[in-house]
């Protein structure tokens, strides 16, 4: 799969992050000028430049969709072997060390894990499982429970600006336009200099650019999310933290929503982690699902999901069993939630 | 319905305006038709300002709406040092819940204290618009739901920005209300103000309901045409 530049000159080879949480702090380290230098010129947007790039580079991504075929094959050049690990060459970007301990003291190093470069990673668990509080934490919203309480606890003053989030609430402004939506991102935290074709370019990469003009409450709940989900990635992190993102959807708007996910990572080739409670889902999007326990903050196991891409449409087969052997990881745990 | 509405409305007054004409010997107010007729016969110029009607009413009206705009401004500072600093809301919280409940009838304490003409009609409007405004305010400002605020913090906004940005029209549908309030408030806190002045004439008393109706009308339509996008269930005003 060719790597795809944005077309204001970003790179999309992200930039390793080392996040290490411990001893109360929490950093997020971002090494990117040493080891992916920025490609392409710095921004020269114009318009024409921008939706001419947009339109090749979708109809080499996503041709069109009666071509099922093409579609694997532009997708998918780099197809898991069957059984394979299919984020095996990827080298962990982020070292996830302790995550446990935002949840309490006593749960210090219970969670421990390595996210993969362009992975997408899935934590599945019960609710109370920690999965907020691990995002929100990993977010710089949250500072890890410390052990010496008093002053100290107030949350971060803001989150690394390497990594964009997206809440399980609903957190468009209804105020704003799409587009208006999208720009705020670009125009606060000391950033003045915005180019508003960098919006309408990620707009049109993930074919939202028809309801630009639209407010959120006019949209159905799938594109919200999904516009949610961009504005996230408007100032192209190189982690994407999703919380709960099927929540409030039917069982179809789910499939077309975890659909929706697929594209916009195989587009955006982001690191993505998404915490969610629906099993089915999270085997349809991710390359690794980890089960967390419903006593909060321990890893059960990590489940590799070897299964091809694009997983659209028809459950591609071996998809139940990866599903039947997370339910069995978590048999114990009765209260989470199967749709399947 | 948006169509139909104000024809309505219009449809309403007049058919309001019929039951007076024919229940006015019932009541203690004249009929319209002779509330329409005295005001044709308004000589131009009165020979004493004291009771010239027009001259009641305009001062009315420009107080109530001097006192609405300081009062409003005032209540708005008001309601966001007491949000904003703790230390404020320990020190101001007692007044403000003490003179929120002042009767109208202090108007004429203050008519007596102050001897200027039109200063207390004004002075008493801006401070029964305050509390209003303040009130409308806080709980605006203190809505805003936290996960919104959660992405502010996730963009690194400073607290400025946050405000322009998020708080402030978050708040703006509370804040319009209390406004709307305010302007009641203030119209009556002027008229009240006026009558101890001069006695009232029945048609003051019309005009001035039917300026009153028109302001609303106004103040209504700028937020709704304002507001009309500041929340899933908009238009927001009704």
């Amino acid at each position: 799969m060719p790597k795809i530049a944005y077309p204001w000159g970003h790179c999309v080879k992200w930039p390793a992050a080392i996040i290490v949480p411990g001893n109360g702090s929490f950093t997020v380290s971002d090494d990117s000028e040493t080891r992916h230098p920025r490609v392409g010129p710095p921004c020269t947007c114009r318009r024409e430049t921008v939706l001419n790039q947009i339109s090749t580079q979708l109809t080499d991504l996503a041709p069109a969709p009666e071509n099922p075929a093409s579609q694997i094959a532009a997708w998918d050049e780099e197809s898991p072997r069957p059984g394979a690990d299919p984020a095996e060459h990827l080298v962990p970007v982020i070292l996830l060390r302790d995550v446990g301990a935002l949840l309490g003291p006593d749960r210090a190093g219970a969670v421990t894990l390595d996210v993969r470069e362009d992975e997408f990673l899935c934590l599945v668990g019960p609710a109370g499982s920690g999965k907020t509080t691990m995002l929100r934490g990993l977010a710089g919203l949250e500072r890890p429970a410390p052990a010496a309480r008093g002053r100290n606890r107030r949350p971060a003053a803001g989150h690394a600006p390497s990594v964009g989030f997206m809440l399980a609430e609903s957190t468009l402004f209804p105020w704003l336009t799409v587009r208006q939506n999208l720009w705020l991102p670009l125009r606060v935290g000391g950033r003045r200099k915005v180019d508003p074709w960098q919006v309408d370019a990620l707009l049109g990469m993930l074919g939202l650019l028809e309801v630009a003009n639209l407010f959120p409450a006019d949209l159905p709940v799938r594109t919200r999310r999904l516009v949610e989900l961009s504005r996230a990635l408007v100032r192209d992190p190189s982690l994407v933290l999703i919380d709960e993102p099927f929540r409030g959807l039917d069982f179809s708007a789910r499939r077309a929503l975890a659909d929706d996910l697929e594209r916009v990572r195989a587009i955006t080739r982001k690191t993505f982690m998404l915490f969610t409670r629906d099993i089915t889902a999270a085997v349809h999007v991710a390359d690794r699902v980890g089960v967390l326990s419903a006593d909060a903050g321990r890893l059960l196991d990590v489940v590799n999901v070897a299964l091809p891409r694009p997983r659209r449409a028809a459950s591609p087969p071996g998809q139940a069993g990866v599903v039947q052997r997370i339910m069995e990881l978590c048999g114990d745990q009765p209260r989470i939630a199967v749709t399947c | 319905m948006s169509g139909r509405g104000p024809l309505l409305g219009l449809a309403g007054i007049v058919c309001g305006l019929a039951c007076w004409q024919g229940l006015a010997p019932l009541v203690m107010l004249p009929a319209p038709c002779a509330v329409v007729t005295a005001l044709a016969n308004v000589p131009p110029a009165s020979c004493d300002p004291g009771t010239d009607q027009m001259a009641l009413l305009s001062l009315t009206l420009s107080s109530a709406l001097g006192g609405w705009l300081i009062g409003g401004l005032v209540g708005f500072v008001l309601g966001l040092l007491l949000v904003e600093s703790r230390l404020a809301n320990r020190l101001l919280m007692p007044w403000v819940r003490m003179p929120a409940s002042l009767p109208g009838a202090v108007a004429a304490f203050i008519l007596a204290w102050y001897a200027w003409p039109d200063g207390p009609a004004a002075l008493l409007a801006a401070w029964l618009a305050l509390f209003p405004v303040a009130v409308a305010t806080v709980a605006g400002l203190r809505a805003v739901p936290p996960h919104w605020l959660d992405v502010m913090r996730g963009f690194s906004a400073s607290p400025l920005e946050t405000f322009l940005a998020l708080r402030l029209p978050a708040a703006a549908p509370q804040l319009f209300a209390g406004l709307r309030r305010a302007l009641a408030t203030a119209l009556a806190a002027a008229a009240a103000a006026g009558f101890l002045r001069a006695p009232p004439s029945a048609a003051g008393l019309f005009l001035l309901a039917a300026i009153c109706g028109l302001l609303h009308a106004a103040l209504d339509w700028t937020g709704r045409h304002l507001l009309r996008n500041a929340a899933p269930g908009r238009p927001l005003l009704r």
